[in-house]
């Protein structure tokens, strides 16, 4: 609750949901892979912190071990609300 | 040439391990860490991510090379790696784009054929870019380069359309797909190739068995024999780098004559990097 606060403080332009892929797709996730529907600023704090953990672009890939362990170090600050029993 | 190798770390973990000073805080959770390659710290770096990956953990989250060169070295260069540093999404197939499946090789995905004009969201192509490429590795110039492209006479590749796909059916736009048509070149045992500068996939997890994937990441510098040297200015490596999964698909690399690497100057094209390639 406290993070998707947080988010809609870093963008209080931000308005709406936007449907988010649990593996980014520049991760290697897959376009019709399990997305959820987040409000579009915590979705851009999600975002952000991906690009932080793993920059885009950078024309390099995880394995599928590091992957799993980039999830959980996303997830774990940036939970998703509904894994985690929140309607956002 | 100059090699610096950046790690992204848990701030939790870097705490414990590293020097408060070393590295910058990126929002307060995860450290960014830059060092040269032959810096002592980098190799207490890996001894600390082979510990944690004893116990199934990893200590850096992502790591990324760069390589800098001066002006002498690049002009010295008698052959180059275009690296296109401009990416984006939606891909291609995700926009209509067919492609055929029919020779694609079961180990490791690669030799999709694309069989239709390139069709994309163009508003997605970042803007001011002259070159950019999306994250399944379709490559796409915009008119400026094309017009230097067939001005300074350079071999090696086709300037196909790219259509923008709107609301109703594809439309025509300003940018162009650049397919590369010359011979690969053939890449050589001493290019490395791995999951990460500490692991070089000595199981070829990620090398497919009928020999199309070099590794899942390129670690150094290109290296490509001799013979297959011919007049094209842009050539792609015959061996590929990554994996399928997903979007995403193998990809070759881009290897490009220093005549190119003038034409690219002299626009000046954004959107791109050069490293030195190398003929053994
Ligand atoms: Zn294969």
């Amino acid at each position: 609750m406290q993070r998707l606060k947080a988010a809609q403080d870093a963008y209080p332009n931000s308005t709406g949901y936007e449907n988010h892929h649990f593996i980014p797709l520049y991760l290697g996730g897959a376009s019709n892979g399990q997305t959820y529907r987040l409000p579009t600023a915590y979705h851009k704090a999600v975002t952000q912190q991906f690009r932080r953990v793993w920059p885009y672009g950078q024309g390099r890939r995880p394995t599928p071990q590091e992957l799993q362990k980039l999830l959980l170090a996303v997830y774990s600050e940036y939970p998703i609300p509904q894994l985690i029993g929140i309607t956002p | 040439m100059r090699e610096t190798i950046e790690f992204r770390i848990a701030e939790r973990d870097a705490r414990m391990h590293l020097d408060p000073g070393l590295g910058v805080s990126l929002g307060g959770s995860i450290r960014k860490v830059v060092l040269p390659v032959d810096d002592a710290r980098v190799g207490r770096i890996a001894q600390l991510h082979r510990a944690y990956g004893e116990r199934g953990d990893a200590f850096f989250l992502s790591w990324n090379l760069h390589r800098s060169y001066t002006e002498k070295e690049l002009r010295a260069a008698e052959l180059l790696n275009l690296i296109v540093r401009a990416r984006f999404e939606p891909t291609g197939a995700m926009c209509g784009t067919t492609y055929d499946e029919s020779s694609t090789c079961r180990h490791c995905g690669a030799g999709a054929r694309q069989a239709s004009d390139l069709v994309l969201d163009t508003r997605r192509i970042p803007k001011s870019k002259d070159i950019a490429q999306t994250i399944a590795g379709e490559v796409v110039v915009s008119s400026r380069f094309a017009t230097a492209f067939r001005e300074s006479g350079l071999r090696g590749a086709e300037l196909r359309p790219v259509l923008h796909q709107g609301r109703g059916k594809p439309l025509s736009s300003d940018w162009l797909q650049l397919i590369v048509t010359s011979k690969p070149r053939s890449l050589s045992t001493r290019t490395v190739a791995g999951n990460n500068p500490f692991d070089l996939d000595e199981d070829d997890a990620f090398r497919c068995p009928l020999g199309h994937i070099a590794g899942l990441n390129q670690i150094s510098e290109l290296y490509v024999e001799r013979s297959s040297l011919d007049d094209a200015d842009v050539a792609v490596t015959d061996k590929l780098f990554g994996d399928r999964r997903g979007e995403l698909r193998p990809e070759p690399r881009l290897l490009i004559s220093p005549r190119l690497r003038d034409a690219l100057q002299a626009l000046p094209a954004q959107g791109y990097a050069l490293e030195a390639a190398h003929f053994v």
